[in-house]
């Protein structure tokens, strides 16, 4: 194919994807409330966001959720990525497939099945019924993630300390762990952005008393655009694409 | 050894354990719900009954179901018709610009697909960027009322699941061996057949891969529709979770849901049939 | 003879390196022609040429006395077994084979009769079902020729077709690959890394180094004659002595070697003064132990070695020597009914001499 003309549809596809976030961005310093025209530059909504305190608690909120649900489901995911990867017991392809199909359920499907069963179970909605759900969609991207690195590591490596003495609880802390360390941290972060990106499922599971960040934006964006909702998602993109950079750089370390 | 065999038992069971109450009971649950009445003060009466799918052959019903279909298969279509030279693009690409190509695709991927969708409006807008694109080049000298119509919903579908299409294909794509095509060639096909006989086939697991990924969020990503579509424009996504969260008739829910997810298996099956040979994992 | 394929003066550049060099080569109708070279010379890069999937910087190639100039690879009348096969994996072992036949729209019951007759060549009328995946390396081996010959192209180009398959197998191939091409009477180009197979298998042998052709010619006369010093080191085993041409009659030049004097034909015209290189390939060098010396007149004019190692190969003896000089020998003795017991003992002394005339003398090439 023509040189020139393949770069040029590469180029086409990114302006596709990046114009309208560019736009987003730059319209959170635009000095005007309601006009799609440019009327200069300021600080002005970047500053109301950080004062607005109401807002600062869905925040904290949101960071909560993300933080412990990633880190629990990290915890989890890598154990079980680990007994996937050593371990032959009852029930391995019951799990492997209950992966596979968390993984291409649509999100829909996995929020109204939670809600059934936080229903049926008689817990009422709010942090711990967004928390446990969160962990429980996270763990399956963990598990495919880490156990696409462990296949590429020897198990001989795993024999070696046995045969030195070690038991398996020496042999995951000190000889699995820090060997997929950039696994484990590119999992997390993951983990971390699904969770708290989550608009679908958190619709079903969360309560009145404990709002969070996804589902406050859907409610703002239902109302039309302003410009200090572009300037509180320009802050949300600027995190995820730095999550998402730090992933690739320790990924990407070998 | 003890501590060998604990290790095993924790590692095991702590998963298993969690994706067993958190996942599959919740499945199962869903499944019985859909075989239940909706009842009149609890949300269900523990009466065994199929009206919850013979419920759905209703005008109605059908027509949310065909429209759903095609606007989800349309995404589709769109999807892989801009992303699949995309990715054949890309994976020709020396390595150095490869990895900066592929990072840059893989952004949009992290990001919030309803930050994403949210940030179309002001393109899509009456006075927005597009319409003033295309007044100034004289291409049109009303301003289009895309933005709360079905167009938009459809505008959003297609660029929110676009880089869900160009990866798995440029996951196969990648690691397809080019000196086929020399091969072809060399035995008297010309470009064009080279690739339709050739490539495609072979790609045809991250074809597969790419419209699962697409086909199914695109029917129930409920937000894209309710940001950009406005009122006429629902789809299967907004109609299940409506039956949850106002219509307030779960079996109902649970049923179209369980319809859903029967189209999923399908289309895993398919899936499965082309990809037997070859153990690889989606996404 | 008429050629099939004239290759002149062509060039190759990639970015600022060049690949191949001024390169001219005619190939006759119907030999087995074999392009040897490390790795890296530019064997794949002239296949790729001929077959059209580069375009060379400069220089035209001629097939069947046409300029193919621009002429994409599916017009040319030639067809390329590739390293390492590259079969379709998404077809069956019929529909790989039917491929270019289809491509060229022929009637279905030729391509069936084609098919049939070419999977009949190969002998894997049994497996014409089958995927690439499910068969053997020597299997897929043959698909991958059935699939190139089927087309009757004038020329076969074949990239190092063996180098996949283990030892065995590769000797049966080579005794497979020639006597196809015997009876299809296609010219084939093959390209190896292997010498051996090189010379086994060949009509004539191209020794290519650094994108530049180094000699052409039939097997034996690259091996008893090279033309470079190179040549002679890249086909076969040989003892080189550096010395210099102490004087030169009419046909003939004496050389000092190991402190003896040799009087040898001068085939190459050498001067007097010249700088040269001596060769003697392993199996040319004869090595006596002292009870078959001891009667003989001359032995003060042989070059008297110490035996180093010996190494039984079941047919020969390999033998390493040392000289006075300290310089390293190989000599290879084959058992034959003269010289049933070839028993020679690590240090003990031997009478080294080679049949005068199978020596090579080369200039010095620096
Ligand atoms: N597409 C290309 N771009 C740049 N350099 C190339 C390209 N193809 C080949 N080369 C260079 O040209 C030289 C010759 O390559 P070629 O593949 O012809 O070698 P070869 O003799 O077939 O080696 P081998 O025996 O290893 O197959 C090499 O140095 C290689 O790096
Ligand atoms: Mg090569």
């Amino acid at each position: 194919m023509n040189k020139s003309l393949s770069a040029s549809y590469l180029a086409f596809i990114y302006v596709i994807l990046y114009l309208p976030i560019l736009v987003l961005i730059v319209f959170s310093f635009n000095n005007s409330m309601f006009s799609g025209l440019w009327h200069g530059a300021t600080l002005k909504w970047y500053r109301e966001l950080f004062h607005d305190s109401g807002l600062q608690v869905i925040a904290i909120h949101s960071l909560i959720i993300s933080f412990l649900a990633s880190t629990v489901a990290t915890f989890i995911g890598l154990l079980g990525a680990v007994a996937l990867f050593k371990y032959q017991f009852f029930g391995k392809k019951l799990l492997n497939g209950v992966v596979f199909i968390m993984i291409v359920i649509p999100d829909l499907v996995l929020g109204i099945a939670f809600l059934i069963l936080f229903h049926a179970l008689n817990i009422s909605l709010g942090f711990w019924t967004l928390l446990l759900a969160h962990i429980t969609f996270c763990i399956p991207f963990v598990v495919v993630t880490i156990l696409s690195r462990i296949t590429g590591t020897d198990k001989n490596l795993f024999e070696a300390a046995k045969d030195l003495g070690a038991n398996d609880f020496i042999v995951f802390s000190k000889i699995i762990v820090p060997m997929l360390i950039p696994g484990i941290v590119a999992a997390w972060l993951l983990s971390f952005t699904l969770s708290f990106d989550d608009v679908v499922i958190s619709t079903f599971v969360s309560g009145p008393d404990f709002q969070i960040l996804p589902l406050y934006i859907f409610s703002q964006v239902k109302l039309g655009v302003t410009p200090e909702l572009n300037a509180l998602c320009s802050v949300i993109l600027l995190l995820t694409v730095v999550m998402a950079l730090i992933a690739q750089m320790v990924l990407k370390k070998k | 050894m003890m501590s060998n065999r604990l290790f095993k038992i924790i590692a095991i069971n702590i998963i298993f354990i969690w994706l067993a109450v958190l996942a599959l009971l919740p499945f199962i649950m869903v499944v019985v719900a859909s075989f239940l009445q909706q009842g009149d003060e609890n949300l269900f009466n523990w009466h065994l009954t199929v009206i919850n799918y013979t419920q759905l052959i209703n005008p109605i019903f059908l027509h949310i179901f065909w429209r759903s279909l095609v606007v989800s298969v349309i995404t589709t279509i769109l999807c892989l018709a801009l992303g699949y030279p995309f990715a054949y693009i890309l994976a020709q690409l020396s390595e150095k610009l490869r990895l900066a190509c592929l990072f840059l695709i893989i952004i949009p991927f992290w990001t919030s697909s309803l930050i994403r969708s949210y940030a179309i409006i002001t393109i899509l807008k009456t006075q927005g960027l597009l319409n003033q694109l295309l007044l100034t080049l004289h291409l049109i000298h009303q301003p289009l009322h895309i933005l709360y119509t079905q167009y938009a919903s459809q505008v959003g579908l297609v660029y929110s699941l676009l880089p869900f299409m160009v990866l798995p294909l440029y996951a196969t794509l990648e690691k397809f061996d080019w000196r086929l095509v020399d091969a072809a060639r060399d035995l008297g096909a010309n470009r064009l057949r080279a690739f339709w006989q050739i490539v495609v086939p072979i790609s045809a697991p991250g074809i597969i891969a790419g419209v699962m990924l697409v086909l199914l969020p695109a029917m129930t990503l409920f937000y894209i529709p309710e940001i950009l579509g406005g009122a006429k424009s629902i789809l299967l996504g907004n109609l299940i979770k409506n039956q949850f969260l106002e219509g307030q008739n779960w079996p109902l829910g649970s049923s179209i849901s369980i319809v859903l997810t029967f189209f999923m298996a399908l289309l895993i099956g398919v899936y499965w049939k082309f990809n037997k040979n070859k153990k690889q994992v989606l996404i | 003879m008429n050629n099939v394929i004239k290759v002149r003066n062509i060039t190759k550049v990639y970015h600022d390196t060049v690949v191949l060099e001024s390169i001219n080569l005619d190939v006759n109708s119907g030999e087995f022609l074999t392009l040897l070279g490390p790795s890296g010379c530019g064997k794949t890069t002239l296949l790729r040429l001929i077959s059209g999937f580069e375009e060379p910087t400069a220089g035209s190639i001629m097939i069947n006395g046409r300029d193919v100039k621009g002429l994409p690879p599916h017009l040319r009348d030639v067809n390329t077994v590739f390293q390492s096969y590259a079969l379709f994996p998404h077809m069956t072992v019929y529909e790989n084979i039917a491929f270019g036949l289809k491509c060229k729209k022929l009637p279905k019951t030729e391509i069936a009769d084609r098919v049939q007759e070419a999977l009949a060549m190969v002998r894997l009328e049994k497996l014409a079902g089958r995927r690439p995946a499910q068969l053997s390396g020597g299997q897929q081996q043959r698909v991958a020729i059935a699939r190139a010959v089927v087309n009757k192209p004038l020329v076969l180009l074949l990239d190092e077709p063996l180098s996949a398959l283990d030892y065995s197998l590769r000797k049966n191939m080579q005794i497979e690959l020639k006597s196809l091409q015997r009876k299809l009477g296609i010219t084939f180009i093959l390209v190896t890394h292997d010498q051996e197979e090189a010379l086994s298998m060949s009509d004539r042998v191209v020794i290519m180094d650094e994108g530049i052709i180094q000699q052409v010619g039939t097997p034996r006369q690259i091996y008893e004659s090279p033309n470079s010093l190179h040549v002679a080191k890249f086909i076969g085993e040989a003892n080189i002595f550096e010395t210099e041409v102490l004087s030169v009659s009419e046909n003939h030049l004496q050389l000092r070697i190991e402190g003896k004097i040799f009087t040898l034909s001068n085939k190459r015209g050498a001067k007097l003064g010249q700088s040269v290189y001596m060769l003697v390939r392993p199996e040319d060098l004869r090595a006596w132990d002292k009870s078959e010396i001891i009667d003989r007149e001359d032995k003060d004019e042989l070059i008297q070695a110490t035996v180093e190692q010996v190494i039984y190969k079941g047919s020969t003896v390999d033998l390493i020597l040392r000289t006075a000089s300290g310089k390293r020998l190989s000599a290879t003795e084959f058992f034959d009914e003269d010289d049933e017991d070839l028993d020679y003992k690590i240090n003990e002394t031997v009478w080294v001499e080679w049949m005068p005339g199978w020596e090579v003398i080369l200039p010095y090439d620096e």
